[in-house]
């Protein structure tokens, strides 16, 4: 049987039957045949299902050609019929095939009827293909219509030929009329113009478009879409239509978002977080390490950690084996603050996490850990403990020295009342002598505990620092041993600090005589240098109180002997002296570090056994005094003498940035004509060319009746103090002094003169 | 003879200052913290006091403010050892309040009788 075709006959006569059967075999075809007595059981053998070729023998009476024709189209328009008629009939033929049928035989040419069914075959496959095609049809129209994608077929005019069913749901209208509507209709100007327009542009150009974009659908909110345009063309070339397929990627790309947020997040983490990771072989040995490994142990690459051994960073060699020991009997452990030595040398304090990594089998293959940077916590930690340290010895200090003072006071007292009675030269009053020569030296001491307590409190002023940079240095140098150089650098020569110019005399002086000491072989040099620095280029671990803006950093380097890390840490103690066979008094620093405090600043000590030490005093810049300032009516007229001596010429200083209107003069000539202005005399006791008590008798012998100042050293001024004219208007102040005092001695002297 | 009150906590102090004046001839009365020298305080008797600032009890700025407003004419000196908020601030504290000299310890005794000496005529 071929192409499933059935031959319906449908006669009365039993030979017709037989005989077309007969002709249709003789076409050399096979085809299943069936016979039918009348039209009625042809009629319902039909079915749209199978296809047949009707043959209808209308030759006799019984079958009525035109009712037969009728009956047929009224079932199945397509239905192939032919007609069997007789020969007398001939003439009615082209009538028959008008109602159609599809051929007419007569009875006389029923040979001819195998080829009339031969020639219809290719219609009948015509059909069936037809058939096949609009189930095709169907089933492209399901694919297209349930497609999670929106198709849609876009013409030149920007509008709608076509929409799938998923493109209706997807906005929100299932059953919506899209066709005709444009793409700014549907999906609004701002998708249209920014989304939209130049990627259908470019498809109508003739290439395929793919672009992912957010949307702003009225229907459902912000969504990311997948576009895809292809290019239709017509038999020529010329595109004219785009194939739209849009497809919703929004969950899809809130997935990928979050997991490469996820990704970046951890490879950020990893990156900089302060937390240094590594992955090291069984032993140790260093096979991975990230970015924060390498900076918190100074190196520079990978490369150059990788292959080292763990134990190579610990200044204890031994403490690694313990502690991998530890990590592997326990499988993690961590350990507090291990002291690592990096790259640089530099000791890094750092927590120590690690865990041991097996395999499927259990052997150990990896030890991985974290190392956590604590260096600055650690320095930090030493800088309170050291500060509150000093705090506290500067509270003890200070409630010593007050108690001292009145002991003191006591001891002079009937030191002096003895004398009174005792002739000069006898061996009572030389042995009382020394005990006030003792008492000056206590007083010394009970100041510099004052002072590095801070319970001195200071006058401060504008001063510019390299003025009295330049008073200390000139005042040392001739007292320093000729192999030292005593040199100044100074960089910032209108810095200016708000400070007690006499203090920072003092504070300068120590630092200097302090550098000498520290030059043990009488050779070398001493550098003072000047300079200004913003806060954040000062390391913060100076500054660690909150820092001003700018800092005038005044430094003394010299190239003596310089001190180890545990000296450094101590040398602001008082009584804790860097040099061996106790030179100094073992205060001079900590009254440096007692005055800096008071004005605000630090200290910063740098030093290398062998190779000298370098301390850097960083001091608040302040505001240049003002023009204003100086024309404000002046307080007082004051005499300084001598003018030479850098203490006084510091005073000098002081008292002009004060606003006294101050002259100086040395103790020669005609000098006692310089007085008459004066309402103050201060005079300034040197030991080298000044003596306040012959000062004073060379006032009284000219006649000066004017208000005296006397600064002098405490122990030197008692041997000459009874000897002294008495005078009212006069006030002894004793070395060092600070401008403070002399500024409320000057107001006393003053007042009680009016 | 004029009278001088001194206000001291610090016994030796005390008695070196007293001793020191009653040999000049002063009438001296002593106490040994400021409480004690409020109560002591008589105009008619005293003619100068000299106080420490930084005592037990009443402070010397207290004795200060006290003689002061019980009789403006009396003299003050005051003396201070270098207390916690310094010498300086304490004693132009006491100057602003009326004491005529002040004297940082440790001092020349002999130097503050005579400033005694000055001030009694």
């Amino acid at each position: 049987m071929e192409n499933g075709l059935i031959i319906k006959i449908v006669s009365a006569e039993a030979t017709m039957k037989v005989t077309v059967s007969e002709m249709l075999k003789q076409a050399a075809r096979i085809f299943d045949s069936e016979f039918f007595n009348d039209f009625d059981s042809f009629r319902s053998s039909l079915s749209k299902e199978s296809e047949c070729i009707a043959v209808i023998d209308c030759t006799e009476k019984y079958f009525e050609w035109q009712e037969v024709l009728a009956r047929i189209k009224d079932y199945d328009e397509n239905l192939y019929t032919i007609i069997i008629v007789s020969e007398n009939e001939r003439e009615t033929i082209g009538r028959i095939l008008e109602a159609g049928a599809y051929d007419v035989i007569t009875k006389g040419s029923l040979s001819m009827i195998g080829r009339s069914v031969i020639r219809l075959i290719p219609f009948l496959d015509d059909r069936k293909k037809l058939k096949e095609l609009s189930h095709e049809k169907y089933l492209a129209d399901h694919i297209v219509n349930n497609s999670r994608s929106m198709i849609s077929i876009i013409n030149r005019s920007y509008c709608y030929e076509k929409v799938n069913k998923t493109f209706c749901l997807n906005h929100n209208s299932p059953d919506g009329n899209f066709v005709g509507m444009t793409l700014e209709d549907v999906w609004g100007r701002e998708n249209f113009r920014s989304n939209i327009k130049k990627h259908i542009d470019t498809c109508f150009s003739g290439k395929v478009v793919y672009y992912q974009a957010f949307f702003k659908t009225p229907a459902w909110g912000k969504r990311y879409y997948e576009v895809i345009f292809k290019p239709i063309t017509d038999k020529k070339g010329v595109v004219t239509h785009a194939l739209a397929e849009t497809y919703d990627v929004t969950d899809l790309k809130l997935r990928e978002q979050a997991v490469s947020e996820i990704e970046w997040e951890f490879s950020n983490l990893e990156t900089n977080l302060p937390i240094g990771f590594f992955r090291s072989d069984k032993n140790g040995k260093l096979l991975h390490v990230n970015k924060a490994f390498l900076r918190i142990m100074d190196m520079k690459s990978e490369e150059e950690a990788i292959g080292k051994s763990i134990s190579s960073f610990y200044c204890e060699k031994d403490l690694f084996s313990h502690h991998r020991k530890t990590i592997i009997e326990e499988g993690r452990s961590s350990f507090g603050r291990v002291s690592l030595l990096s790259a640089e040398e530099r000791e890094v304090f750092c927590r120590i996490s690690a865990f041991v990594v097996r395999d499927g089998s259990g052997n150990m293959i990896y030890l991985d850990g974290a190392i956590e940077d604590y260096t600055r916590e650690v320095e930090l930690e030493k800088q309170l403990l050291q500060s509150k340290k000093l705090d506290t010895i500067g509270l003890l200090a200070g409630g010593i020295a007050h108690d001292f003072n009145t002991i003191l006071t006591t001891i002079y007292g009937y030191s002096e009342m003895s004398l009174e009675g005792l002739k000069q030269g006898t061996e009572a009053y030389s042995n009382i002598r020394k005990i006030v020569q003792a008492v000056g030296r206590a007083r010394t001491l009970t100041n510099q505990m004052l002072t590095f307590s801070r319970q001195v409190g200071q006058e401060k002023i504008s001063v510019r620092v390299a003025d009295i940079i330049l008073e200390t240095t000139d005042f040392m140098r001739p007292t320093i041993p000729a192999g030292i150089e005593l040199k100044e650098e100074i960089k910032a020569p209108d810095a200016y600090v708000s400070a007690d110019p006499t203090q920072l005399y003092r504070v300068f002086l120590n630092l200097i005589k302090n550098a000498i000491e520290a030059i043990d072989e009488r050779i070398g040099s001493i550098t003072v240098s000047l300079d200004v620095i913003s806060s954040d280029k000062i390391k913060s671990e100076i500054l660690n109180n909150k820092p001003l803006p700018e800092y005038a950093v005044i430094s003394f380097t010299d190239n003596g002997q310089g001190m180890d890390k545990s000296m450094t840490e101590r040398i602001f103690e008082p009584f804790f002296s860097a040099n061996k066979g106790g030179k100094g008094t073992g205060l001079g620093l900590s009254v440096v570090y007692g005055i800096i405090s008071e004005v605000d600043g630090d200290i910063n000590v740098k030093s290398k056994k062998g190779e000298g030490t370098t301390i850097e005093v960083y001091i608040p810049v302040a505001e240049r005094p003002s023009l204003n300032d100086k024309a404000s009516p002046s307080k007082a007229n004051i005499l300084i003498v001598p003018a030479t001596d850098n203490e006084a010429k510091v005073i000098s200083i002081a008292l002009t940035n004060s606003g006294y209107n101050v002259k100086s003069t040395d103790p020669v000539g005609q000098w006692i004509k310089m007085t008459r202005d004066a309402d103050v005399i201060i005079v300034l006791d040197n030991l080298r060319d000044t003596n306040t008590t012959e000062i004073a008798f060379e006032l009284e012998k000219n006649s000066v009746d004017k208000c005296l100042l006397l600064i002098s050293d405490f122990d030197s001024w008692m041997a000459e103090e009874k000897n002294l004219p008495s005078g009212s208007g006069r006030t002894n102040l004793f070395k060092p002094v600070s401008l403070k005092e002399i500024i409320f001695s000057l107001d006393s002297l003053l007042n009680n003169r009016s | 003879m004029a009278g001088v009150l001194i206000v001291e906590d610090d016994q030796p102090l005390r008695d070196l200052l007293r001793d020191a004046l009653e040999k000049r001839r002063y009438t001296v009365i002593t106490a040994a913290d400021g409480r004690e020298a409020i109560n002591k305080f008589r105009p008619s008797v005293v003619d100068l006091v000299i106080t420490d600032l930084l005592m037990p009890e009443e402070d010397g700025l207290k004795v200060i403010m006290h003689v002061k407003e019980m009789s403006p004419d009396t003299k003050i000196i005051a003396i201070s050892g270098g207390g916690k908020a310094g010498p300086g601030s304490y004693l132009s504290i006491a100057k602003a309040l009326g004491a005529k000299y002040t004297y940082s310890k440790p001092f020349s005794p002999a130097e503050l009788i005579q400033k005694v000496r000055e001030l009694l005529g």
